[in-house]
């Protein structure tokens, strides 16, 4: 899955280690969901999209096929 | 008597769906006319209460549970971790002892047959560390 998180981290200035504290989630957690590396979990999802005040779908999409 | 916080959790969805329930019950005693009114409503009551309840529970509950989860750190990738090398070392543990014990069978040597317990920790805790740090590798 493909994800904008490091793109609307950015733009709001934040670290790694700020977003992770917002979310409740360690700052490993944070780094591999912006590398790709790891697919959050549906809850957490709603609540990395419920910070920046978007839908799931404006910052989380499918690999393209 | 103090109720525990589980045990909480369940008033609402119990209370909830108790009248539920019992309405549904009685639609379904009303449609069956030619059996015992009073035992139809008792004992569907009986049976559906727990499915009703069990869902209006997740219902009710569902996003308290997940703040909590992710409060427990039980959404972060090291917990996913964790769980890959666990569900791994637990597969090729059975796997290897299964192995183990069918090569040593097959080709009669003693020394294979026989698994003692230094055998399993070493090869569960072994692929658990190796597959935690192949995840931890392959994800930072």
């Amino acid at each position: 899955m493909q994800n904008v998180l490091a793109d609307l981290r950015a733009e709001r200035g934040l670290s790694q280690a700020a977003l992770a504290d917002a979310l409740g989630v360690s700052r490993q957690t944070v780094i591999s969901i912006e590398r790709g590396r790891f697919d959050p979990s549906l809850p957490l999802a709603f609540r990395i999209a419920g910070h920046f005040g978007l839908r799931i779908e404006d910052v989380f999409r499918p690999d393209p096929e | 008597m103090a109720l525990s916080p589980s045990a909480r959790r369940w008033v609402a969805p119990v209370l909830i769906s108790l009248p539920l329930t019992a309405a549904l019950a009685t639609f379904v005693a009303w449609r069956r006319p030619d059996q015992p009114f009073w035992l139809v409503v008792a004992v569907f009551t009986v049976v559906l209460l727990p499915t009703v309840a069990t869902g209006l529970k997740v219902l009710v509950t569902d996003r308290a549970t997940t703040d909590r989860e992710i409060a427990a750190h039980q959404h972060d990738v090291e917990t996913s971790w964790v769980k890959e090398a666990g569900s791994t070392a637990f597969f090729v543990l059975i796997g290897g002892l299964i192995f183990a014990e069918t090569l040593g069978d097959v080709l009669r040597l003693s020394w294979l047959s026989p698994v003692g317990l230094p055998h399993v920790l070493v090869l569960g805790l072994g692929t658990f560390a190796v597959t935690y740090w192949y995840e931890r590798r392959s994800a930072s």
